[in-house]
């Protein structure tokens, strides 16, 4: 019996997903390269009518692998999760997923490939609506989802083909432990002001929508989605897991915790998606994005709402807040 | 002088099989105004129908309908044209069998994503109007000629379109349900709805005043007077 | 119910049924061939893993020359020795077969005033009458599968066997060991250790092998190595590892399944795919008369997806839950033997672990989704583009 883990289950169903959906995806690469080279939307001959059907051909096709994407982006996480029984060492999804060099980066190919379809499923309704003034960028958006679809699945295979079962990998605490007296925080911030930024930003986020400017929103945004990272990791995760130094991303995913990860990483990757999307929507297409604005600074506000409840419950328990330990030394009995 | 709410200029239209069932139609339709196609079957007057109804687009030439270059349009555009400014009234009434009369009609508000409580209500109004209220849970597979006539007609007016076009709709019907029918079209007309009928049935013009009549033969507009 | 997309595909599918129908059968006959398999063999999985939990943490033999040979007891004193083991106890276990019938049972020779780190055995002795038990050594405690056989030899109560020399031992049935136990114990046969020496021609001073407890599992990796420093012809089996070796096992036959599995759904999108296409064009008129009252491409593509996805998920949900109650409510009948069935005794008894595992039940249905989906793909997409022109026809 070999090492890898091509045989399990979950891997296997990863991959019928994955392949499946890049098959349906060349069909639809192939009508969009036919597209942008042929439409012309001035004519009402019977090409151009064909092309137009094969538009929705092509957006039949990007939703119902975007509906995959969903439900196997969370399912390549649960399974790395589980992985984490067979290979030794792994104490959650962390272990694993650090096995090899493909591992973290094709956890990121999988958020940006979801979050391009979904932004492309956005575009196609205005483009509708617009009578198709945004077909051209739109097809071609649609060949790079593609080729990160390829790389997506050549790097799924380098990443679950290469790990063997019988050799020992790090755990989270190692992985995203405080080490020896070295500060994990960008631009050498501390804890506290780490959080005083953290509700500041929101803060800015939430006058920018209500105030209508543009720019400082976007900026607010972004900062925002770095930030919400690293309080996540090293303010708040310590409460959900109610250690002190326990600062990993994936152990929140696993049912002692409730799978509070799940909701977690969500809210925050889609109220930034909205986020950068209306200001996408605003400035390029042109088109009145207070909606989804509304909906981005609502699910950041959720997103936020979720992990304060997690400290006053805390506090509700135990009459005092969770304090640092700068000792090297917690961190590998943990 | 009065505007035309259709107008078709120099329409052609060719099939795939090479037929030519329109040459060179020109013709203009004022609003509020009754027009009836006339001529044998096979002449193009179901085609002529269809590209007015959007239907279907010409091969050549230039169609305009409610102030729509619909000839132009693509399909898109076309599909919510067919939802705002046409009602059809189809030869064989293009009711869908398995659906309730009330169905059918709320059928062509879907795409208009109306609130319910509009919707419910125009729909309750155009089967008063058409005087099918009492079979409105009815499949249609169980009424009668007359009664699918006037379901046809009350969907044709439920999205208050400007022009209804009916596509032969005697043919299936006695002289009795005909005369009734006719009352109902002569109804719309005085609403303010431009009528157009495809048919060869003399009633028409017995019973419906100010009309004007166009004939078609050979896919050409032989004459026109009213 | 206010009309909308979604009501009008409900309408769809049930007075338009008959299209329909055939497609959900299969569907819930694929369903349920592929649910039941996967939950059976999981719970297989994790009931063998559970009473793997039962077993004790290691076992020691001697083995020369690739076989295994008796070890001498004093190897248990020596193992006491060492920091960090308890429940060390002597065991005499092998396989023994009929020559006749060529059945075989297990016999397990132990010491039965000794602690077990058996866990299972432990249950066991814990509620036998030792008192009563012990009085005749050749008094025995069998598995329901070594019961069962029993019956239907002439003699009911005891059970012949002999020794390497061909001296003939007489066991007599004291008890039947409880159901529950059964995976392991099926076809066991529990005795006295003198006795089972005997029945082998082990030296009053030898076993088979010696089993021992480690409670800190920190020290797991460290003991087997001591252990084997004792002496170089002994082998350390330790749960952990047996657990893994089960687990890769499953991992290995689930996924050969699951391939097999994807080579059917192959042939099942084919014929999704031509049915559909041909339930599709014989509703072109019905679409055309929606596109010709303003339905947009879109309305229809989403009117049909809405059809699919009910079918998809009446179909799994029957489906699913006929193969739930097959296996733990009727026991999996055909399963069963094709999984446990085997010439020695059967199986059949085994009560399953029967749990909802959410990832499980994603699982099936991407398998059966997935597929369904991506073959009605281009028929939908034809039939949303039916020209309006179809309703004049």
């Amino acid at each position: 019996m070999d090492n890898t883990l091509l045989h399990n289950q979950n891997v296997i169903i990863l991959f019928f997903g994955s392949i499946s959906s890049l098959i349906v995806l060349i069909i639809a690469t192939l009508l969009a390269i036919e597209i942008i080279f042929n439409w012309d939307f001035n004519k009402t001959d019977k090409r151009q009518h064909r092309l137009e059907k094969n538009s929705w051909l092509i957006s039949t096709i990007i939703g119902f692998i975007a509906s995959i994407k969903v439900i196997l982006l969370p399912y390549f996480v649960f399974t790395i999760d589980t992985l984490s029984n067979i290979v030794p060492g792994a104490m959650c999804g962390a272990g694993v997923i650090s096995y090899n060099d493909y591992g973290m980066k094709l956890l990121f190919i999988k958020i940006v490939e979801l979050a391009l379809i979904a932004f492309w499923l956005l575009l196609n309704r205005y483009d509708i609506k617009s009578l198709y003034r945004w077909i051209k960028p739109k097809m071609f958006l649609l060949i790079l989802i593609f080729a990160i679809s390829t790389i997506q699945l050549w790097f799924e295979y380098h990443f679950f083909e290469a790990i063997d079962i019988h050799k020992v990998v790090n755990c989270c605490s190692t992985l995203y432990g405080l080490l020896e007296g070295m500060n994990p925080l960008p631009w050498g911030l501390d804890r506290n002001l780490l959080l005083i930024l953290f509700f500041l930003l929101y803060a800015l986020i939430l006058s920018t929508y209500l105030a209508k400017q543009e720019y400082l929103f976007t900026v607010a945004v972004i900062l925002f989605s770095i930030i919400a990272y690293y309080s996540v990791l090293y303010f708040f995760a310590p409460y959900i897991y109610e250690q002190p130094n326990h600062n990993c991303p994936f152990c929140m995913m696993q049912k002692e915790y409730h799978y509070v990860g799940y909701a977690v990483w969500s809210l925050y990757f889609i109220g930034i998606f909205l986020g950068i999307w209306s200001i996408f929507a605003q400035k390029v297409l042109k088109i009145d994005s207070q909606i989804s604005k509304r909906y981005s600074v609502t699910i950041l506000g959720i997103f936020i709402l979720l992990l304060v409840g997690y400290v006053l419950l805390y506090y509700y328990n135990n009459h005092t807040f969770l304090q640092e330990i700068k000792s090297t030394g917690m961190i590998m009995d943990m | 002088m009065k505007k035309p709410i259709v107008t078709l200029k120099d329409v052609s239209k060719i099939f795939d099989n090479g037929t030519k069932a329109l040459d060179n139609i020109n013709l203009q339709i004022f609003k509020n105004e009754t027009i009836i196609l006339s001529g044998v079957s096979g002449s193009g007057k179901t085609t002529l129908i269809g590209l007015i109804a959007g239907l279907d687009r010409p091969t050549e030439g230039l169609v305009e309908v409610d102030g729509v270059k619909i000839s132009k349009l693509p399909q898109i555009e076309l599909d919510s044209f067919r939802q705002k400014s046409v009602g059809v009234i189809f030869q064989d009434f293009g009711l869908i069998e398995y659906l309730t009369v009330y169905e059918n009609i709320i059928a062509s508000l879907i795409p208009l994503r109306l609130e319910r409580d509009i919707a419910e209500r125009r729909v309750q109004e155009a089967m008063r109007e058409a005087n099918i209220s009492h079979k409105a849970n009815s499949r249609v597979y169980h009424l009668s000629g007359g009664e699918k006539q006037r379901c046809a007609i009350a969907r044709a007016v439920v999205n208050r379109p400007n022009i209804v076009i009916c596509d032969e709709p005697t043919a299936n019907l006695d002289l009795e349900n005909s005369k009734q029918f006719i009352k109902l079209l002569n109804g719309l007309k005085s609403k303010g709805h431009t009528v157009i009928i495809a048919t060869h049935d003399p009633i028409f013009e017995r019973l419906m005043p100010n009309i004007r009549k166009i004939t078609i033969s050979n896919g050409k507009i032989e004459n026109s007077y009213g | 119910m206010q009309p909308n997309r979604f009501y009008f595909a409900l309408i769809n599918l049930l007075r338009e049924a008959k299209g329909h129908i055939g497609i959900a059968i299969l569907s819930i006959i694929l369903i349920f061939f592929i649910s039941s398999i996967i939950l059976f063999s999981n719970a297989l999985q994790q009931t063998i893993l559970e009473a793997l939990e039962a077993q004790p943490d290691f076992v020691v033999q001697k083995i020369r020359d690739e076989v295994i040979v008796p070890i001498k007891k004093r190897v248990a004193d020596e193992i006491i020795e060492i920091a960090g083991t308890t429940n060390i106890s002597l065991r005499v276990w092998g396989r023994y077969t009929f020559s006749n019938t060529q059945k075989s049972i297990l016999i397990v020779g132990v010491d039965f005033l000794d602690e077990q780190s058996h866990d299972a055995l432990e249950k066991i002795i814990k509620s036998t009458d030792l008192n009563e038990f012990l009085m005749d050594r050749n008094q025995i405690i069998v598995g329901e599968g070594v019961a069962k056989w029993m019956k239907k030899t002439k003699r009911d109560k005891t059970l012949r066997v002999y020794t390497p020399k061909g001296k003939a031992v007489e066991l007599k049935l004291f008890k039947v060991i409880p159901k529950s136990l059964n995976l392991f114990s099926n076809d066991m046969v529990i005795m006295n250790i003198k006795t089972a020496q005997k029945i082998f021609g082990l030296k009053r001073s030898s076993v088979t092998d010696i089993t021992f407890d480690a409670p800190n599992e920190l020290e797991w990796d460290i003991i087997p190595i001591k252990v084997s420093s004792l002496d170089s012809d002994l082998r350390v089996i330790s749960k952990k590892e047996s657990y893994k070796a089960y687990q890769e096992m499953f991992d290995y036959k689930g996924g050969f399944f699951l391939l097999s599995f994807i080579m059917v759904a192959m042939s099942f999108m084919m014929l999704l795919y031509q049915k559909y296409s041909q339930v599709y064009s014989s509703q072109k008129r019905s679409i055309g008369i929606l596109k010709a009252i303003g339905w947009g491409v879109g309305d229809v593509l989403i009117m049909k997806f809405y059809e699919t996805l009910t079918v998809v998920v009446i179909s799994f949900i029957i489906g699913f839950l006929l193969a739930w109650s097959f296996v733990f409510i009727f026991d999996a009948p055909i399963i069963r033997d094709i999984f446990l069935g085997n010439s020695n005794f059967e199986l059949t008894d085994i009560k399953l672990y029967s749990s909802i595992d959410w990832f499980n039940i994603t699982t099936i249905f991407i398998l059966f989704a997935l597929p369904f989906f991506m073959s009605v793909l281009i028929p939908v997409w034809r039939v949303a583009t039916t020209s309006p022109k179809e309703a004049m026809r």
